[in-house]
């Protein structure tokens, strides 16, 4: 094992829930460390020190998002929620409080890895990278410039932003709200008419088929994802 | 001197106010002083021509003071009767304030009316505006009955008559909120005196009162103006404490539902959710696992996953069919929505022909998207189940006016038009489809409630070798 294996700290009340996730990630590599309330997950965040969290949102003691809320006052630590259906209002809320993804239960031990995967990454990559890549499409912050293999691409100030955004957040689940704070501005935070349009056009630059869409992903009532 | 004291009788009668006694006081009066004072004396001669003016003064003042008299009696007992009233008005609205029903204020006022009128008198009720007006009360001061009884007047009602010609009148005044009726300009030919208790734009109902045309003076008008008013109040703020309470009641119950089902779900998801992950996880193991035991854990996965759309389609019928279903509009991308619904059965469409046909420059309408896709998903699967190998399946979209339409085409179909007005209806499934089709007959209902929810439209229809699913939901301009 020639790097360190990451810490994972689970916050999660169900047994077997717990169960299977031990026996998934530890399968993975991961140290993990299992606590069912969020005062004993407070307490493992000083003593375990991991490097992500994956966090139950129905909790005995207490919202989970408030968690988040929490744990986002001291630390930039990588947090996955775990949710049931129907619960895209509470995920919104807590990514807009800052958890980085989530996963739907009932959930594939496959997308749940992808996930931490993909949130761990993302944290090593933070160092300013002038280019950026995520498949086919590149960003060269350095000429400011987006090529689809290796093709520039012409796209307008704003759509340029927005993709700029997508780029350097690629692989996390994004809300509306946050989209439209970082590119638009505040103030804009709730006209998602125009992030639909343009969405709509940006992947009409950038998609194979606009229709079915491999990068820059819908996620239904909470927002976008990309990559 | 002797002529003075005649007048004195003849003041105290005078001051009675009673003119017609007074006069004839006057003129005993004036007959004895001339029989017996008057030269020539024991005879009713009159000499002295001057005579004959002092008993034509008696006659003078006797009347004017009895006149005065009169009237003044006449102010005092208006004003005795007006102070009846108001004390009577300030006892009922005393009282009604601390009522909290319709009908403990009809129990207070109606006697109270009656009694002080001496008429007969009625109450219509009319508890909505399209509803026909029903009596609702009736109280008779002369009945012996009532007097001790106050409940009658709700019962029995039935043996009164009403007549057409008066129920319409009734209706009118209701309708217009106006007085109507007996002493009024409007239908004054009617029995009875209809008056509307109604505050701001609704009318409760309306008092009726047996009286005669002349019977109506400013006076009874204004005590009947602030009786009516005063119940109007009244039922105003029973009707608004109701609405209260009830919605108080509906507020609880919802959270209660809400948390109920949020419990249910997690409850039953959380077992469930346990057994497909550990499950997905024996299948990627491929150390162990032979042809027989992938065949297992794949009908295992497969349940599983039947299970979850059973209990998510249960769930959400229960949802949408016991309360109101709460959208959540915001804009919503089409193309979003069709590749959204692609998404989830992606490998089956590979082997379909399928399509997306988005035939308008922009896609996005305002509407609960998730609970769109919901139905577009709902609409997908079935088509997916229901059709072969091959063939056509097309996700659609149009404007048409101020209506978006959505449609799913399903190529080498058809349903029989009898099942066709029935694949809405919940639990209904189309006969003769064989057991592979898994299906609650759920799916359409809650498609059913989200479109009608939106104010939109569901139907389905055979062209010719397709069955199309297709429904709208009104454009909504910001």
């Amino acid at each position: 094992m020639s790097q360190p294996k990451y810490k994972i700290l689970i916050v999660e009340d169900d047994k077997q829930i717990q169960k299977l996730l031990e026996v998934s990630l530890e399968e993975h590599a991961f140290l993990l460390k299992v606590c069912g309330t969020q005062k004993e997950g407070i307490s493992h965040m000083v003593q375990f020190n991991p490097d992500l969290i994956l966090l139950d949102l129905g909790l005995p003691d207490g919202d989970g998002k408030l968690f988040v809320g929490k744990i986002r006052e001291f630390s930039n630590i990588p947090i996955i929620i775990v949710s049931a259906r129907n619960g895209e209002q509470e995920i919104v809320d807590s990514l807009n409080l800052g958890a980085d993804d989530y996963v739907v239960k009932p959930f594939f031990t496959g997308e749940l890895v992808a996930r931490i995967n993909s949130a761990l990454r993302h944290v090593a990559k933070k160092e300013s990278n002038p280019l950026l890549k995520v498949e086919g499409l590149e960003l060269d912050l350095e000429k400011r410039e987006f090529r689809l293999e290796d093709v520039p691409l012409h796209l307008t100030p704003l759509e340029f932003s927005l993709l700029k955004f997508f780029m350097q957040n690629s692989g996390k689940a994004l809300t509306h709200a946050q989209i439209l704070k970082n590119v638009w501005g505040v103030g804009y935070q709730s006209d998602t008419k125009i992030l639909r349009v343009f969405v709509n056009q940006l992947r009409k630059k950038i998609e194979i088929d606009p229709n079915r869409p491999t990068l820059l992903i819908t996620i239904s009532g909470v927002g976008y994802r990309f990559g | 001197m002797a002529a003075l004291l005649i007048l004195i009788p003849v003041l105290i009668v005078a001051s009675r106010g009673d003119m017609k006694t007074s006069m004839v006081i006057t003129f005993v009066g004036v007959g004895l002083f001339n029989y017996f004072f008057v030269p020539p004396v024991y005879t009713f001669v009159v000499s002295d021509i001057s005579h004959l003016w002092s008993f034509f003064i008696f006659f003078i003042v006797a009347y004017l003071i009895s006149s005065q008299a009169k009237k003044l009696k006449l102010i005092g007992e208006v004003i005795r009767e007006r102070e009846k009233r108001v004390r009577r008005l300030y006892k009922l609205s005393r009282r009604v304030t601390a009522v909290s029903e319709m009908k403990q204020v009809i129990k207070i006022a109606m006697p109270l009316i009656a009694e002080s009128l001496g008429k007969e008198t009625f109450f219509f009720l009319r508890k909505h505006v399209d509803e026909m007006p029903k009596l609702y009360a009736h109280y008779d001061p002369k009945s012996p009955l009532s007097s001790k009884k106050y409940d009658a007047m709700f019962e029995k009602l039935e043996a009164i008559f009403i007549s057409s010609s008066e129920k319409a009148v009734l209706d009118w005044c209701l309708d217009n909120g106006k007085i109507a009726g007996a002493g009024t300009d409007t239908f004054l030919a009617s029995d009875m005196l209809y008056i509307p208790i109604q505050s701001r734009e609704v009318v409760y109902g309306a008092l009726g009162l047996k009286i005669k045309q002349d019977e109506m003076t400013t006076e009874l008008k204004m005590f009947l103006d602030s009786v009516t008013s005063v119940m109007a109040v009244s039922f105003e703020r029973i009707s608004l404490s109701e609405k209260n309470s009830k919605n108080a009641i509906t507020l609880a119950r919802e959270e209660l539902k809400n948390a109920l089902y949020g419990s249910i779900s997690h409850d039953l998801r959380t077992p469930l959710a346990s057994i497909l992950g550990m499950v997905s996880m024996l299948k990627t193991d491929e150390t162990w696992l032979d042809e027989k035991k992938r065949v297992i854990i794949s009908q295992v996965i497969f349940s599983a996953k039947k299970m979850e759309r059973l209990m998510n389609n249960l769930l959400d019928s229960a949802r949408f069919e016991s309360h109101k279903v709460v959208l959540k509009k915001d804009w919503c991308d089409i193309a979003d929505i069709f590749s959204q619904a692609a998404r989830e059965f992606e490998d089956i469409l590979k082997e379909r022909n399928f399509s997306i046909k988005i035939e308008e420059e922009s896609g996005i309408f305002k509407a609960d998207c998730v609970l769109i896709e919901r139905v577009v998903v709902n609409l997908l699967e079935n088509a997916i189940k229901y059709s072969q190998h091959g063939s056509a399946i097309t996700l659609g979209f149009q404007k048409e006016g101020a209506r978006c339409n959505i449609f799913v085409l399903n190529e080498d179909s058809h349903i029989s038009e009898e099942d066709l007005k029935m694949v809405f209806e919940k639990f209904f499934r189309i006969k003769g489809i064989s057991d592979d089709i898994n299906g609650s007959g759920l799916g359409l209902f809650i498609c059913k409630k989200i479109v009608e929810a939106h104010g939109g439209t569901i139907w389905a229809r055979n062209v010719e070798n397709s069955v199309i699913f297709e429904f709208n939901v009104p454009i909504e301009e910001e």
